[in-house]
C-alpha cells in the first residue's frame, strides 16, 4: 500500500511535467486501410482504449506505405538518421533480423504475456528465428495460404460441393470440369498465385524440415516440390489458371474478383486481407471450402498447412525516449482485448492463444483451424532480406514468361535460397 | 496574308486522322480512370472497362477524406510554389552569372553543374534524408523544398545559361556603360527579357516538384505532411486500395495539374498562338 | 558560352549569384556522390558502422545476371530518343502549319506530360491489364488479348514507348513549336517560292535552324531515361514481369532499400555515374560546337 501510494504521488507530481508531453508514434503499413473490414479502425480503437489507459498519453499513428519495399525504405531512412517512430511495424522474419541492430530486446517486457502466444510465433519474432534468442517483435497476427473454393460454382460443374479436390488427380479433374462448364476453376493475381501455391506445396513436401532448405539440408530440386511446380505449369498450359489474370495485381484486385464470385478457387490468405471471413461474408459462410494444399501420390506428407507464425508485428525502436511505454503499447495491442478488437474486425488470426476463439459462425474457419495442427514453416518467410522480391521474379520467369523449363527453374530456386 | 498548306486535301485528311488517333490514345488512358472512379467496389470486377451502370461518388468522398487527398493537394500547394519561386531565383542567378559574367574557372563550374543535372535521385536519396535529419528538416516542408530545389536547379540553370549565353553581349555591355550595377542589370534589363523562359523553368520546376517522389517519401514521413503524388503513391501498394477508390484518388490528384494547364495555358505553351501560316 | 578570352573580370558579383546554387549542390548532390563512391567499397546496411570490402562489390556485380539484364534493359530505353525525336519534331511541324485544331491536340497531348510519373504509372497499370479499356478494344477488334504487362518484350517496349516518346510528347510540342516560331518567317516564304514542300521544308528549314534545340532534346531525353524513369517503373511494372523491365536505377533500389545492400547497391550506382559522365561529355563536346 505504501508502495501504491508514492507510486500515486510520484505520478501526480511528474503527471505534469512528463505525461503530458508523452506522444507515440507508432508507424504502420496497415493503418491505411480505411475500407470497411480494413485495419484502421480497430487500430483507432485501440490506441483510444490506450490513451483512455494511460493518461497524457497521445498516439501519433501514421498510415506508412503499404507497399512493403518503400516501407522498409523508410525504416532504413530513420535507421540512417537515428531517429524516427517509438513503434513500427515489421513482418517478422528476415526483415525484422535485417532491422535487428535498431530493435529494442522485448524479454524484459514481456515476461508476463510470452506464455500467451504460441511457440511459432515467438520462434519467427525472435532474432535469426531461433527461439531463446532475443524477441524482437510482437505478433499482431499469424499467416497462411490455402486453396478456397465457391461451393455454389462446384455444384454448378457437377462437383462435390462437400468435398474438397485434395489430390493432383482429383485437382485436375475438378478443374476440367469447371471449365467445361464455363467457369474459371482458379481467380488468378500477378504473381502471388503461383507464389502461394508453391508455398503451400513447400508445406507438403517437406512437412517439419521446410527450415532445411535454408540451411541446405533439405533441397528444392526435391522430386515431389518438383512435381508441384510441373503441375503450376500444367494448370497454366490447360488454362485452369486464368492467363488474363496474370496481368491482374493480386492485392486487392484478384481477391476482389474471387470475392464476387470470378472464379471456382483461389490461393488466398489466413490472415490480414484476402481470407476466410472476406471470402465467407462476400460469398456467404456455408459456401465457401477450403483446403491447405493439393496432396501428391509421392508425397510423404498430406494436408500440411503452410504457416508463418507471425504474420505482422510490432517491435520498439532503440532511439525512442519512451521505450517501456512504447513496449507497454506493443503488448496492448497484440495481447487481451486489444487483440480481440483487431481480429474480430479484419478476419485475422490472432496467434495469442488468450485472444483466440469466438467467431464461430464460420464453418470454414473451423476447418482453417483443424488444419493448423498440421502447420509448417514458409519458408519465404526465413530467406534473406529480399528473398520474396528474387522469388517472385524467377517465378514470373518460369511460369509467366516461360523461359525456364521446370528443371532449371527448380535449379535456379535452390541457388536463389542459398544465396 | 494568303493561307497556303503544303499538304494536299488527302494529306490534310491524314494528318487528321494521325492526330485523332493520338489524341484518342492519350484520353482512353483516363477514360478508364474515369469510369471506373464511378464504380463500386462490386461492380468493377465484372465490369470493369465500360460506363458503370450507375455512376456513385462515394469513392470520391472516400478519397478525398478518408484517403487524405484534399490535404495532401493543400501541402503541395504550400511547398511546390515555395519551392518554385526559389529555384526560379537561384536559376536565374546562375544563369546569368555562366551566361553573361566573366570569372575563373566559370566553365569549369559550369561543366560541373550540367554533370549534376543528370545525376539519378536514388543515388542521392539515403544521404539526402541522412544529411535532413542532420539538419533537424525531416518531416518540415522547408526540409523537402531545399532537397527539391538542390536537385532540380542544375538543370534549371542549364537551360537559363543558354538562353543568357544567346542574348546579344551588347545589352549588357551598355547597361554596364551607363554604369548599372550587376544586380540591376541582370534584375531589370535580363529579367524582364527572359521571361518567357523564366515562364518555361517555373513549369518545367511545377511539374517536376509537383510529381516528385524519392525525396519527398524520405524526409516527409508524417502522414499529415504528404505531397499529393507522395499520397498516390502511398495509396497504390501491396494492400492497396481497390481500383475505384485509387481511381478518384487519381482523378482528385489530376485537378490541380489541369487546372494550372487551363489557367497558365498561354505561359506553358511559350506564347506561341499562331500557326506559322497565319502569322 | 561566350569565349571569355579578352574579357576582363567581373569581381566577386558572379560568385554571389552563384553561391546559393553551389552551396546547395555542395550539400546535396556532391557530399552524397563522394558518399556513394566511398560506400561502394564497404558492406552496410544503409546505417551503422560498415566493413570495407574494397572491390568485392564490383566482383559480385560483374558476375550478377540481374545487372547484365539491368544494362541491357537500359539500352533499350536509350533506342527509344532517336524516335521520339523524329515523331517529336514530325508533329510538330503538322502543328505548325496551322492544321485545324491545332491547339486543342496541342493541349490534350500535353495533359500525359502534366500528369508526371506517379500519376502516369499508376494510370498505366490499370490500362494496360489483361481487362482494361485497351484490351477490350483490342479483343472487340481481333478476338485476342496482347499480354502487355507479361510478355517481357512488350512490357520493356511499352515502358521504353510510353516513357520516351508518349509521355514527353506534349513538352516536345511546345518546345519545338516555340523554337520554330522563332525562325525567321522569310526563311519559310523562300522554300515556299522555291515550291518546298512539307517534308522539305522540315528537313531544309525546320530542322536545320533549330539544330540547338533539338540536341537539348536530346539530352533532355538521356537525362530521362538514366535518372527520371525510376517512379514511372516503380508504379507501372517494378521491374518485371521476371526483370524484363529491370533497369539500372531500379536495380539500385531493389538492391538498397529491398535488400538492404546499400554498399553493393553504391556499386551498381558507380556504374551509372559513369554513364553520366559520358552523357555529360557528349554534352560539352555539343557545346563546345555550338561555340564556335
Amino acid at each position: 500500500m505504501k508502495k501504491f501510494i508514492l507510486g500515486l504521488v510520484f505520478v501526480s507530481v511528474f503527471a505534469v511535467v512528463t505525461v503530458a508531453a508523452q506522444t507515440l508514434t507508432v508507424w504502420d503499413f496497415k493503418y491505411s486501410e480505411v475500407n470497411a473490414g480494413g485495419s484502421q479502425a480497430p487500430m483507432k480503437a485501440n490506441d483510444a482504449a490506450f490513451e483512455k489507459a494511460n493518461p497524457g498519453v497521445t498516439i501519433n499513428h501514421v498510415a506508412q506505405p503499404t507497399d512493403s519495399t518503400q516501407y522498409y525504405q523508410i525504416i532504413q531512412s530513420a535507421a540512417t538518421s537515428n531517429a524516427g517512430p517509438d513503434v513500427a511495424m515489421f513482418h517478422p522474419g528476415g526483415r525484422v533480423d535485417g532491422f535487428a541492430d535498431i530493435l529494442v530486446d522485448l524479454d524484459p517486457y514481456i515476461k508476463d504475456v510470452k506464455g500467451q502466444f504460441t511457440q511459432a510465433s515467438i520462434e519467427m519474432c525472435s532474432l535469426n528465428e531461433k527461439l531463446g534468442n532475443p524477441v524482437k517483435v510482437l505478433p499482431l497476427t499469424m499467416q497462411g495460404f490455402g486453396i478456397y473454393y465457391n461451393k455454389a460454382y462446384f455444384k454448378k460443374a457437377g462437383l462435390d460441393p462437400n468435398k474438397a479436390p485434395k489430390t493432383a488427380a482429383e485437382f485436375l479433374a475438378a478443374c476440367e470440369k469447371l471449365k467445361a462448364a464455363g467457369i474459371v476453376p482458379i481467380t488468378t493475381g500477378q504473381t502471388y498465385t503461383i507464389d502461394f501455391f508453391l508455398r503451400c506445396e513447400a508445406a507438403n513436401t517437406y512437412g517439419p524440415n521446410v527450415a532445411g532448405l535454408v540451411d541446405g539440408s533439405q533441397r528444392f530440386d526435391n522430386p515431389v516440390f518438383k512435381e508441384s511446380a510441373a503441375f503450376v505449369k500444367t494448370l497454366i498450359d490447360k488454362g485452369y489458371i486464368e492467363k488474363d489474370g496474370l496481368s491482374r495485381p493480386y492485392f486487392m484486385d484478384a481477391i476482389d474478383k474471387f470475392a464476387s464470385g470470378g472464379g471456382a478457387m483461389f490461393v488466398g490468405l489466413l490472415s490480414d486481407v484476402g481470407n476466410w471471413k472476406v471470402f465467407s461474408d462476400k460469398l456467404g459462410a456455408d459456401n465457401l471450402g477450403y483446403f491447405p494444399a493439393v496432396n501428391f501420390a509421392d508425397g510423404t506428407y498430406k494436408d500440411q498447412q503452410v504457416m508463418q507464425g507471425a504474420g505482422i508485428a510490432y517491435g520498439v525502436m532503440k532511439w525512442s525516449k519512451n521505450q517501456k511505454l512504447a513496449a507497454a503499447y506493443v503488448k496492448f495491442v497484440t495481447t487481451g482485448e486489444g487483440a480481440k478488437t483487431y481480429s474480430a474486425a479484419t478476419g485475422a488470426l490472432s496467434p495469442n492463444t488468450a485472444a483466440a476463439g469466438g467467431a464461430t459462425i464460420y464453418p470454414v474457419l473451423k476447418a482453417i483451424q483443424g488444419y493448423l495442427k498440421n502447420g509448417e514453416k514458409d519458408y519465404i518467410a526465413i530467406g534473406y532480406n529480399g528473398y520474396e522480391d528474387d522469388s517472385n521474379r524467377l517465378c514470373d520467369r518460369a511460369f509467366v514468361i516461360g523461359d525456364l523449363s521446370i528443371d532449371d527453374f527448380v535449379a535456379a530456386y535452390q541457388k536463389l535460397i542459398t544465396k | 496574308m494568303k493561307k497556303v498548306s503544303p499538304f494536299s486535301p488527302t494529306a490534310r485528311i491524314l494528318v487528321q486522322i494521325v492526330m485523332i488517333i493520338l489524341v484518342v490514345a492519350s484520353l482512353l488512358p483516363l477514360y478508364n480512370v474515369i469510369s471506373a472512379s464511378l464504380k463500386s467496389i462490386d461492380e468493377y470486377p465484372t465490369n470493369p472497362v465500360l460506363l458503370p451502370k450507375a455512376p456513385i461518388f462515394d469513392n470520391y468522398k472516400y478519397a478525398a477524406f478518408a484517403g487524405h487527398l484534399i490535404r495532401f493537394t493543400v501541402n503541395s500547394l504550400i511547398y511546390v510554389p515555395v519551392g518554385v519561386a526559389l529555384y526560379v531565383v537561384i536559376c536565374l542567378m546562375a544563369g546569368y552569372a555562366f551566361g553573361k559574367m566573366r570569372f575563373a574557372f566559370r566553365r569549369s563550374i559550369f561543366l560541373l553543374v550540367l554533370f549534376m543535372s543528370i545525376f539519378p535521385q536514388l543515388l542521392l536519396a539515403t544521404q539526402v534524408s541522412k544529411l535532413i535529419s542532420l539538419m533537424h528538416l525531416t518531416n518540415t516542408g522547408l526540409g523537402v523544398i531545399l532537397s527539391w530545389v538542390a536537385y532540380f536547379s542544375p538543370f534549371g540553370t542549364y537551360i537559363m545559361t543558354t538562353y543568357f549565353a544567346d542574348m546579344p553581349y551588347e545589352l549588357v555591355e551598355a547597361a554596364r556603360i551607363d554604369g548599372a550595377s550587376q544586380v540591376r542589370i541582370l534584375v531589370s534589363i535580363m529579367a524582364p527579357l527572359a521571361l518567357p523562359m523564366i515562364a518555361t523553368i517555373a513549369i518545367i520546376g511545377f511539374q517536376s516538384m509537383w510529381n516528385e517522389l524519392p525525396f519527398s517519401m524520405l524526409i516527409l514521413q508524417q502522414e499529415s505532411l504528404r505531397t499529393v503524388t507522395l499520397g498516390i503513391a502511398v495509396l497504390r501498394g501491396e494492400y492497396g486500395l481497390r481500383v475505384p477508390i485509387l481511381s478518384a484518388a487519381l482523378v482528385i490528384a489530376m485537378i490541380v495539374p489541369l487546372l494550372i494547364f487551363l489557367l497558365f495555358q498561354r505561359y506553358i505553351t511559350l506564347g506561341v498562338t499562331a500557326g506559322a501560316m497565319k502569322g | 558560352m561566350h569565349n571569355r578570352r579578352g574579357f576582363e573580370r567581373d569581381g566577386a558579383a558572379p560568385y554571389v549569384f552563384l553561391a546559393p546554387l553551389l552551396v546547395l549542390l555542395a550539400a546535396f548532390m556532391i557530399y552524397p556522390v563522394v558518399m556513394n563512391i566511398i560506400t561502394s567499397f564497404t558492406e552496410w546496411k544503409g546505417y551503422g558502422p560498415w566493413k570495407w570490402i574494397w572491390l568485392a562489390n564490383y566482383k559480385t556485380m560483374i558476375a550478377d545476371e540481374e545487372f547484365w539484364t539491368s544494362i541491357k534493359n537500359t539500352a533499350l530505353m536509350v533506342l527509344y530518343i532517336p524516335l521520339s525525336t523524329i515523331v517529336t519534331l514530325l508533329i510538330t511541324a503538322f502543328l505548325r502549319e496551322g492544321i485545324r485544331g491545332w491547339k486543342v491536340y496541342r493541349a490534350i497531348l500535353y495533359i500525359p506530360n502534366l500528369l508526371g510519373y506517379v500519376l502516369m504509372g499508376v494510370i498505366f497499370s490499370i490500362y494496360l491489364r489483361d481487362d482494361g479499356v485497351l484490351n477490350m478494344a483490342i479483343k472487340r477488334l481481333t478476338g485476342s488479348t496482347i499480354h502487355f504487362l507479361i510478355t517481357p518484350v512488350l512490357a520493356i517496349n511499352a515502358v521504353g514507348f510510353l516513357l520516351v516518346v508518349f509521355l514527353h510528347l506534349g513538352f516536345g510540342l511546345i518546345y519545338f513549336l516555340a523554337a520554330m516560331n522563332g525562325i525567321d518567317k522569310s526563311i519559310y516564304e523562300a522554300a515556299l517560292i522555291d515550291g518546298a514542300g512539307f517534308w522539305r521544308t522540315l528537313f531544309k528549314v525546320s530542322i536545320p535552324s533549330i539544330r540547338f534545340s533539338v540536341e537539348f532534346w536530346v539530352v533532355f531525353s538521356f537525362i530521362e531515361v538514366f535518372a527520371r524513369m525510376f517512379s514511372f517503373i516503380h508504379t507501372l511494372t517494378q521491374g518485371g514481369p521476371g526483370y524484363s523491365t529491370f533497369t539500372l536505377e531500379y536495380g539500385i533500389f531493389i538492391q538498397a532499400f529491398s535488400k538492404f545492400k546499400v554498399g553493393y547497391s553504391s556499386a551498381w550506382s558507380v556504374v551509372l555515374f559513369l554513364f553520366c559522365a559520358m552523357i555529360s561529355i557528349a554534352q560539352i563536346r555539343l557545346m563546345k560546337r555550338r561555340d564556335e
